[in-house]
């Protein structure tokens, strides 16, 4: 009497190369739905950078899900249809992989390849091709099965809605996640750059990523910047820098978004290529960098041992203030 | 910091940044050690502090 083990392999052997494209297309779909779906769940609507990375990496996630999902149940039977969505779903894995490509993080974390999406997407180069050679591989396998040619209208009708209805429900998401961030507003700050202060409800607070902090507000701006939680004296200090006179500010690229909101310009605000591997989300994002030598200099004038040494940088770049932070 | 500031620096000679060695050569000494205990300086005029930022002048 055979095991199950042996009659589970002869049922997939019987199935040929359809059943087992079929099958994979299964296993696909129900990866990628629910990992896209637990992603979407647990959406913090800040920084607002990171919203976006989510809703357009998960949406292309989900459709690719979606459309495995079809190509499983072979609604359509039609040869022609299957090929054209294994063909979209190699497309958008092109556009994850090219969208993605644009805002690597600097280096690989220790996380998973598949724990990835999990992180705000943060993939490096690696795992990124690691894991779109994952998303691709059914699909390529798709363009050799051949399905049975019993096209039937009614079910071409119920994948394009299924499409709409999954687009229409991130958009309405995205939405409503949009509008609770606006009841989280606190202060527009002054600036062209959209400088915006939130106030972080208990749930972002205990549920974040860096674990449960003490950050009360979230300081976020539609420029090149990464946006990012302050503390309640930090946005005292903000206040505080608004009312002095104006002059550039020394402080580490950290504190741009902070020197900025008050009105104030940072003698840097971004990094510089060369240490670039720095940065958590590198400001690539932007593709923005500040010259090495006024990096290095900013460095120097805090390392340097003596204060004549640090006025004399400070001069150079006409500083007037120095900002230090205590918490970050 | 001074990896950037000085590009042949490491660390790892002075037993890591967290060091008591590092902390003793190179930190406190530094204009940034300062800064950050809110020491009153020569060239610089602390005009605000609280528990987490602190903002200097230049005189």
């Amino acid at each position: 009497m055979d095991s199950y083990g042996v009659i589970f392999i002869n049922k997939i052997k019987g199935l040929g190369f359809n059943g087992f494209v079929s099958i994979l297309h299964l296993v696909y779909a129900l990866w990628l739905v629910s990992t896209a779906l637990r992603v979407l769940a647990n959406v913090h609507v800040v920084p607002w950078y990171v919203m976006d990375i989510i809703f357009i990496s998960s949406g292309i996630l989900l459709l690719i899900g979606i459309s495995s999902l079809v190509m499983f149940f072979n609604f359509v039977k039609s040869a022609q249809i299957q090929r054209i969505l294994a063909s979209s779903n190699i497309v958008l894995t092109l556009a994850f992989f090219w969208y993605l490509s644009q805002i690597l993080i600097s280096g690989e974390s220790q996380i998973t390849v598949f724990d990835k999406p999990f992180n705000s997407y943060g993939f490096g180069i690696i795992s990124l091709i690691i894991f779109t050679t994952i998303l691709a591989v059914p699909n390529i396998m798709a363009f050799f099965s051949k399905p049975i040619e019993e096209k039937n209208k009614r079910f071409i009708a119920a994948v394009v809605l299924a499409f709409i209805v999954s687009l229409t429900s991130l958009g309405v998401y995205y939405t409503y996640l949009g509008n609770q961030r606006e009841v989280l507003l606190i202060e527009e700050m002054p600036g062209d750059a959209g400088y915006r202060l939130y106030g972080l409800d208990q749930n972002v607070i205990d549920t974040s990523s860096f674990g449960p902090f003490e950050y009360q507000y979230f300081l976020d701006s539609n420029s090149g910047t990464t946006g990012h939680p302050i503390t309640a004296g930090a946005y005292e200090a903000i206040q505080f820098l608004q009312g002095e006179e104006s002059g550039s500010v020394l402080g580490w690229w950290d504190y741009e978004l902070d020197i900025k909101a008050s009105g104030k310009e940072p003698v840097i605000a971004y990094a510089s290529e060369e240490i670039k591997w720095s940065v958590g989300r590198p400001s690539e994002l932007y593709d923005t960098f500040e010259s090495n030598e006024k990096v290095m200099d900013v460095s120097r004038f805090f390392t340097a041992t003596s204060e004549e040494t640090a006025s004399d940088i400070a001069g150079k770049y006409g500083a007037r203030y120095v900002y230090i932070s205590r918490d970050r | 910091m001074y990896m950037t500031a000085w590009p042949d620096f490491k660390a790892g000679d002075v037993g890591g940044f967290q060091s008591k060695a590092f902390i003793k050569e190179y930190y406190e000494p530094s204009v940034a050690y300062m800064f950050n205990t809110g020491a009153e300086m020569e060239y610089f005029e602390k005009i605000f502090e609280n528990e987490d930022v602190l903002i200097y002048e230049l005189r």
